[in-house]
Formats: C-alpha cells, sequence, structure tokens
C-alpha cells in the first residue's frame, strides 16, 4: 500500500481558501462599515427607530472548512444581528422588511446586491463577471427575543406572507456542536476539516451549482460529523493517513442511504435517501430539498468514489495511485502525481540526531 | 471548654435518660470537664466517667469505668478502666451538637461492655492483646523472625540494653545493615529460644495492669493448646533448649483480623528448671513487650501471591527519575535492588534529585544505596558506581539474573543496546522512563520479551526520515535542546523534580505491575505537562502532543512497530 499523504498534504494545500481569505475579510470589513455608516439615514427616512447590529462570521469561513470554487466564486457569511424582537418588533410580522432596510443601505456600494430567501447578497465583480459574494444573515437578536433565541429573516420581495418568516436559529452553536469532539485533539480535529475540503472539492468537480443539483456543504459537514473518524499511519506518532480517513467517511456515507417506498399517483415507487439534520435548531434535514433523481445522482457518484479510493488504497505504486486520485471525477488535477524518479528516492537516514530524553 | 458551655451541655444532655443522674465533677484541672453519670446496660446501671477533652466537641469524649465496676474486666477496657469504643480514625464529628456527640459515644460503649458481658467479642482480646501485654511489661526485645502457623526455635542476640530475637545472627546482620562480626560484637550474649504459636480461635483473657502477674501455672493453663500441638520430640526439644538458670519464649495468638499477636514472657529458675517442666513451678517470670519489625509485619504487601521483596531488579541511571523510582520500588516492598550509575552527585542536581545536597561529589548509585539502607530496614541494595556496559563487561551484571530491568538513563543509545540484550539475549522485561525538556512531559515503556512493542520499535517509523526520531516524544522532531533538557546540567529548570518524580510515579505502577505479573504485555503511558515554557522559547510540539490524555492512554499497546529490528518478526498477539 503507497503512502499519499505527502500528495494530500499538498493538494490540502492548494484546495483551501487561504490568501482569497484575507480579501474576503476585507469585503466584509467594508460592508460592516457600509452598514453601520448608512443605516442610521435609512431608518430614518422610514421613520423608524435605529437599529444598531451586531456582525459575527459564518459558515465555512468562520468553521475553516472552506476551499477554493472551481469557477473562482468566493463567497464569506456573515450574521448581522438587529436589537428586534421578531415577536413584536416594527420587523415582527415582515422580515423580508428589514431585508429591504439592509439591501438599501448597500445599494450602489456594488452593482449587484440582491435579497434572496435566506440573505441578502452582495456580489463583487471583475472584468465583467462575479469573482466572489458576501452572504448577509439578517437576525433578530436572541437579548431581544423572550426565548433567548435568534431568528433568520426569511423571505424573498416576492414571497408571499407564508414565506416570511422568522425562523428559529443557532449558528454558533453550530460550530461547537461539529468541533466539541475535537475539543484535545488537535490531529483529529485537522483531519476532520481536511476530509471534508476532500469532500467539498468532489463535489464541486462532480455537481452542477444549478439549483439543489448538489449536495450543499453544511450537508457534507453535517455527514462528516456523524460518520469521520480520525485515521492515522501511525497510531503514536498520529501521523495522519487522509486516504484511509477518507474512504471512511465515504463508507459511512453510501452504506447510510436507505430506501423509501412512496405511492405516487397510484404507482408505487421505490427511492433512495439520505439525511443530514442540522444538529441544532432548526434540526432540518439540509439533503430534503434534493430531488430523488438529484439523490439517486449522489448516491451513484459517492459509490464511485468509493471504488476509486479502494482501488488507490491497495495501489502499491505511489505514482499509480495519485493517478487514481487526481482523475476528474475523484479529487481532480490539483491532486499531485509525482514522477517515478521522485518516488523512487531512498532517503538515507541520519547517523546522529537530536533527542528530548532526559532521565 | 468553659464551664458554662459545660453545663449547657449538662443540660441537653438531661432532656433524655442517656446519662441519668449526671452533673459536674468540680474541680478538674485546666479546661478539661469531667461529668459524672449513669448508664443503662441491659437492664443494670452502671456509673461512668465523661472526659471532655480542651477540644471537645471536635474529638470525642473519653469514657472511664468506676474502679472496681463489674465491667472492668472485659475486652476494650484499657488501662484507668477507659472503654476503647471507637478508633478515632476515620470519623467526622458535628461541633455544633456536642450533646449528641456524647449520647453517640454513650451508645457505642454502652454496646461495647455489652457485648464483652455477653462473650460476644472476647476475639477482640487476640487483636488487642499487644496493647494490654503492652500495659504490663517492663521490659521489650525486638523480633525479626516472620511468624509462621507452626512453633519454631529462634535465638536471641542480646546486650545489656537491647534484645533481637532471630532465626540467624545473618538475619540480625541484614537488619542493621552490619557485617556478622560486628552484630557478634555488639551483642555477644546468644541464647536458644522458641516461638510457641497458639491455635487459630484461641481465647485468652490479658493479664490486668492493676493486679499481680500470672504465675507459672495461669501462665501454662492459658498457653496449654500451643503445647498440645507439639510432638513429644518437640516438646522436649523446646522445654529443653531453656533448661537453664533463665531464658525468654515468645509466644504468638492468631489474630481473628489476620496475622498474629506476640507477647513474650521471661524467666529466671534457680533451680535450673523450665517453667514447662515438671518442677518448673517455682520459676518466676515476667511479661516481656514484643516490638514487631520482622519483614513480614512491617514491609508492604504486593498484592499478590509473589512477594515483591523476593524479586530481583536492576536499575540502571539513579539521576532524577531513577532516585525516585530506586525509593519508590522500594517503599512498595521490592527489596532487592542493583543500581548502577556512573555519575557523581553535582550542585546541578540538588533541587530534582531525591538526594539532595546531602551526597554532593559522591557516586550516585553507592549514595543511593546509603541513602535508601538508611531509611528502609531489609533494604539489600547493591551499588555498581560504573556505566552499564562497563558492569556487564566485569561481570558485575548479568541481565538474566533479574526479574525486572529499569532503565533511567534517559540516553536512547544506551538505551537502544540495553533493550537488545534484556528483550532479545537475556528474555526479561525492561522498563523505561525519561522526561521531556521545560515541563512538557515523560513517558514509562515496558517492553516484555517474546511479545511485540520494545523501546526499539519507538525508533522504527516505517518513514526513513524519521529513523532517529522517538515516535512517542512530546517535542517535535530536529530540535536541538542542549541546555533544556532536564538531564543536563541548567540550574533551573521548571518544574524538574515534579516532572521526574511524575515519571517515576508511571515507572513504579509499571515496574509492579510486571513483577506481579499483573501486566503481561508491553506498554507505553505518557503524562502531558505544561507547554507554555516550552512554546515560549520558541519550541514545536510533536502531534502526538496534541491529542488527548485520553486518546493517549488509548493506544498504550499500540506503540509496536513492524519495522522494529527487535520485535517487529514476532507474531501479533
Amino acid at each position: 500500500m503507497a503512502n499519499v499523504q505527502k500528495q494530500f498534504d499538498q493538494y490540502h494545500n492548494q484546495i483551501k481558501l487561504r490568501q482569497e481569505e484575507t480579501i474576503l475579510a476585507e469585503k466584509r470589513d467594508i460592508i460592516r462599515k457600509k452598514l453601520k455608516e448608512n443605516l442610521p439615514k435609512v431608518f430614518e427616512d422610514h421613520d423608524e427607530e435605529n437599529l444598531v447590529p451586531e456582525f459575527c462570521d459564518q459558515g465555512s469561513y468562520e468553521m475553516g472548512t472552506g476551499i477554493k470554487p472551481l469557477d473562482g466564486e468566493y463567497d464569506i457569511d456573515q450574521g448581522v444581528y438587529f436589537p428586534t424582537s421578531k415577536d413584536n418588533g416594527t420587523y415582527a410580522k415582515d422580515p423580508v422588511l428589514l431585508k429591504e432596510r439592509v439591501h438599501e443601505a448597500l445599494e450602489g456600494h456594488t452593482k449587484d446586491v440582491c435579497i434572496r430567501r435566506p440573505c441578502v447578497t452582495v456580489f463583487y465583480q471583475k472584468d465583467g463577471e462575479r469573482v466572489f459574494h458576501v452572504d448577509l444573515a439578517i437576525y433578530s437578536d436572541s437579548s431581544s427575543n423572550t426565548d433567548n433565541t435568534d431568528y433568520l429573516a426569511m423571505g424573498k420581495r416576492n414571497s408571499g406572507d407564508d414565506y416570511r418568516e422568522w425562523q428559529r436559529s443557532n449558528p454558533t452553536v453550530l460550530k461547537d456542536t461539529f468541533f466539541r469532539r475535537f475539543s484535545n485533539d488537535e490531529p483529529a480535529r485537522k483531519q476532520f476539516r481536511r476530509v471534508i475540503r476532500y469532500m467539498k472539492r468532489w463535489k464541486d468537480l462532480n455537481f452542477s451549482s444549478d439549483g439543489n443539483n448538489a449536495p450543499r456543504g453544511i450537508g457534507l459537514t453535517i455527514s462528516a460529523h456523524e460518520g469521520f473518524m480520525p485515521k492515522y499511519s501511525d497510531p503514536i506518532t498520529y501521523k495522519p493517513d487522509d486516504l484511509e480517513a477518507l474512504l471512511g467517511l465515504v463508507n459511512y456515507m453510501v452504506n447510510s442511504f436507505f430506501s423509501i417506498t412512496r405511492n405516487e399517483n397510484g404507482n408505487l415507487i421505490t427511492v433512495r435517501r439520505l439525511t443530514a439534520y442540522l444538529p441544532v435548531e432548526p434540526n432540518t434535514d439540509i439533503y430534503a430539498r434534493m430531488s430523488d433523481s438529484q439523490m439517486q445522482s449522489f448516491e451513484d457518484k459517492l459509490k464511485n468514489l468509493k471504488t476509486a479510493l479502494e482501488k488507490a488504497t491497495s495501489e502499491v505504486d505511489t505514482v499509480e495511485a495519485c493517478k487514481i486520485l487526481a482523475s476528474d471525477k475523484v479529487l481532480g488535477d490539483c491532486f499531485p502525481i509525482p514522477t517515478k524518479e521522485a518516488t523512487a528516492v531512498v532517503t538515507k537516514s541520519a547517523a546522529v540526531a537530536s533527542s528530548s530524553n532526559a532521565g | 471548654m468553659q464551664k458554662h458551655e459545660a453545663l449547657i451541655i449538662l443540660d441537653l444532655l438531661k432532656t433524655d435518660d442517656s446519662l441519668q443522674e449526671s452533673e459536674l465533677v468540680p474541680n478538674v484541672e485546666g479546661n478539661t470537664i469531667a461529668i459524672s453519670g449513669k448508664v443503662s446496660i441491659e437492664g443494670h446501671k452502671i456509673k461512668i466517667l465523661l472526659v471532655l477533652d480542651p477540644d471537645f466537641p471536635r474529638s470525642l469524649p473519653y469514657i472511664f469505668l468506676q474502679n472496681g465496676s463489674e465491667y472492668e474486666d472485659l475486652p476494650h477496657v484499657l488501662k484507668e478502666n477507659m472503654v476503647c469504643y471507637q478508633t478515632t480514625e476515620g470519623i467526622i464529628l458535628d461541633e455544633k451538637q456536642p450533646a449528641e456527640i456524647i449520647r453517640w459515644a454513650i451508645q457505642k460503649a454502652v454496646i461495647v461492655l455489652a457485648d464483652g458481658k455477653k462473650g460476644a467479642n472476647w476475639g477482640d482480646y487476640a487483636d488487642e492483646f499487644e496493647v494490654y501485654w503492652g500495659y504490663v511489661s517492663s521490659s521489650s526485645i525486638i523480633n525479626l523472625v516472620n511468624t509462621t502457623a507452626k512453633s519454631h526455635e529462634v535465638k536471641l542476640f542480646k546486650n545489656g540494653q537491647k534484645s533481637y530475637l532471630a532465626q540467624s545472627v545473618g538475619d540480625v546482620a541484614r537488619y542493621l545493615h552490619l557485617d556478622i562480626d560486628k552484630v557478634r560484637q555488639k551483642f555477644p550474649i546468644e541464647e536458644r529460644s522458641a516461638i510457641f504459636v497458639l491455635p487459630v480461635g484461641t481465647v485468652i483473657r490479658p493479664p490486668r495492669f492493676d493486679q499481680p502477674f500470672w504465675l507459672v501455672d495461669e501462665l501454662k493453663r492459658v498457653i496449654q493448646p500451643a503445647l498440645d500441638t507439639l510432638s513429644v520430640k518437640q516438646y522436649k526439644q523446646y522445654i529443653k533448649l531453656n533448661n537453664s538458670m533463665s531464658g525468654t519464649m515468645v509466644f504468638a495468638l492468631p489474630r481473628p483480623s489476620g496475622g498474629f499477636s506476640l507477647f513474650g514472657v521471661s524467666y529466671v529458675s534457680p533451680e535450673g528448671n523450665h517453667p514447662f517442666s515438671e518442677r518448673g513451678n517455682s520459676a518466676k517470670i515476667q511479661p516481656i513487650k514484643v516490638l514487631r519489625e520482622e519483614a513480614s509485619y512491617i514491609l508492604p504487601r504486593g498484592g499478590s501471591k509473589t512477594a515483591h521483596s523476593s524479586k530481583r531488579v536492576l536499575l540502571v541511571g539513579s539521576g532524577a527519575v531513577g532516585g525516585y523510582v530506586a525509593h519508590e520500588l522500594v517503599r512498595a516492598g521490592v527489596m532487592n535492588l542493583t543500581v548502577v550509575d556512573s555519575d557523581k552527585m553535582s550542585l546541578e542536581n540538588t533541587f530534582r534529585h531525591v538526594l539532595g545536597n546531602a551526597y554532593q561529589g559522591r557516586p550516585k548509585a553507592s549514595s543511593m544505596r546509603d541513602e535508601l539502607n538508611r531509611k528502609f530496614p531489609y533494604a539489600d541494595i547493591v551499588a555498581i558506581d560504573t556505566s552499564i556496559e562497563q558492569a556487564v563487561n566485569d561481570g558485575l551484571v548479568r541481565f538474566s539474573t533479574f526479574d525486572l530491568v529499569i532503565s533511567a538513563l534517559g540516553k536512547p543509545t544506551t538505551e537502544i543496546w540495553l533493550n537488545e540484550q534484556a528483550v532479545k539475549y537475556a528474555k526479561v522485561p525492561i522498563l523505561f522512563g525519561w522526561v521531556e525538556p521545560l515541563g512538557i512531559g515523560g513517558h514509562a515503556l515496558l517492553a516484555q520479551p517474546g511479545i511485540k512493542g520494545c523501546f526499539k520499535c519507538l525508533y522504527s517509523s516505517i518513514d526513513p526520515e524519521d529513523a532517529m526520531a522517538n515516535r512517542a516524544a512530546f517535542a517535535g522532531k530536529n530540535q536541538w535542546f542542549g541546555k533544556s533538557l532536564s538531564g543536563c546540567g541548567q540550574l533551573h529548570t521548571p518544574y524538574g523534580s515534579l516532572d521526574a518524580s511524575r515519571t517515576a510515579n508511571l515507572m513504579t505502577q509499571l515496574a509492579l505491575d510486571s513483577l506481579t505479573g499483573k501486566e503481561t504485555k508491553g506498554m507505553l503511558l505518557s503524562w502531558k505537562g505544561d507547554s507554555a515554557e516550552f512554546l515560549k522559547q520558541k519550541y514545536v510540539l510533536s502531534e502526538r502532543f496534541k491529542t488527548s490524555e485520553e486518546q493517549l492512554y488509548h493506544t498504550r499497546y499500540l506503540f509496536a512497530s513492524s519495522a522494529c529490528p527487535i520485535c517487529g518478526r514476532l507474531p501479533n498477539i
């Protein structure tokens, strides 16, 4: 069995969000500043009380599971918390109204600001193309609510009343929940993050980003939360074995698909599903929005991934193993393939080395 | 306690009849309070005296019977008729409830006396026999003989001041860490004597301190069960051996709670007749207290059938870690220890070495021997003041003659050699222990012959780049620590001594588990310390340090390496 951990390390360095993160952080800060400057005027224009928001990073950016996008469009999630009650504040009946105020405060900041169902999105363009966007999730702050819970403003401009709602939401607790099991275990925590990134990149390589075609990143993160087990090539030195860990997770996911039979227009049809319930409120199934056929494709592609990873695992030759991993529908061409010569070099061990032992 | 407080307690006691006719005893000295009253025992009213110490109610009251009480001749009624109803250890008192404490004490005392009257607790006499015997004895002997279930002959070595009861002069010599000639010189008188063992379940009512000691007849009647177990030959032998004008006998009374109570009797017989012989009735006998210093009494028990005291252990390296290991091993009852070290004690060692400053400039191994001899009777320590390689070359050390080899050298080069000698050639278990720089942690590794997992495994990474890096290390590889290592000549190593003793604790536990056979596999135990100082000095930690203690413990059996040239080809167990 070839050891491809070095290649996994290089691959991970390639795909993880790094320098781009600082640009994103700059944009985030500019947006924060803009909102602070413009919101008082917006509220005044509408004869409403001036609400001063608080900000909080969210999503993969905050969790440290972000990857570089294949299509080049980076994103960052930002929580914006307003001290307004979801029961009796100005925006209690219509959360979209508050999103409109945010939209108004940012209008003209870039060419492209729009209200989407779970957020307000600010798009940045370069040479006429969208290069990244900032998703602003708008909240009614827990301190303003009698149940001491944050609520997310849901709904779009053209949504009917039924789709305009304050939804219980707990993103900060989500991160704690994901990482609690690794609180004292850095090697495992790091590998957990790496494996999530591999899965996300696999997703980007295998699914189009239209609609609900692809499993969402948060869904893959939940699957990893459920199925990831740290794997080491040496249990004493904690040298990671990312290939085994990734295969372990993929196996878990493939084995977690189940069949359900439904009556559809008088016909009994059996479909395959996988679930990823948020371990915090609103405890929804992230994969629920994927259609049956999208699910089927998800399962098929996962099985293909499993087969490829198993093949790589049993491959003795490092070069061959890397070739399997670097293919289009596995981890992609970012995965490095070493030359035959490089893998043939035998490292000569030193005759004298340092030691940290003392009696 | 003040008198007015005592009066309040007295009032509280009068609310029920646990102490009837209670009243303060006048004119008691100091801050002690005495209360007299009557208690009911099975319908009889008897007078008692309660004495409250100045620190009452943070101490229990003393309870005394009146002189001449019909209850005075019972178990747990001690000198001056004090009723021993509770040991002072293992209890906690609520000082806010002094009257309740007194009621509780009275209740306990009443039970003890009632049981005594019924004969229900007479077995307790045997448990406390030495206490009672001590009240009546005016002289003592020191016993070095391990008591067995059968009566046997022993010897008494004495001078004007001290007497040692032992099997042989060698036993006394070993106990006192003297040579035999010196013992004979110091204790010129040698007498033959015997220990008579009474049958299990024998009940003897001890002699009272306020009455004349037993006559020969009484003694004979009391210990007759022991004489009955002797064969005619033994009887003649034991009686004859004392067939002189004077002598000493020791009796072993089995205790219900385990072990024996020992008591002695000396006799003077002007006609030369042994007290137990036909014409021995005229002998004068005196009680002698037996001081218990025999190994089976004072050495710690190993928690297994095999006593640690019979095991032989080789300790290589008696620096900071080894010094603690040596002490803890002996404290645990490992008596045969060979210590090898070529180093001398230096000033830099002072604050982390168990020997401190007392042995400065002297070789570490023989200093350790002298210190252990000074502290612990029965310790049999051999010191070799050379390197282990030299000791092996000189034929002073043969690994196969030991039950366990321990290395606390902190020098992996030598230890890899030691590892091979022990597990591969001598087939003896070997234990290693070492600390890491600046308080980040320490490790103990036990390797067993014939089983996968040895010290060389730590230096047998599958990755050839890491062949020389300790796989268990908490410090990242390829960093040079030099003076930061606590083994080096640096004066101020943070927590140096604490690091060493924590590591020694792990090692001693593993050593004992190996010696008792409780641990038959190899094991790697590590403790994690504080990394603040280490990181402050810009050193890098290993991934292993960054995992949890639980995870480290969980993988304690998994340190074997298939690439190990010593044990890698052994089958998996």
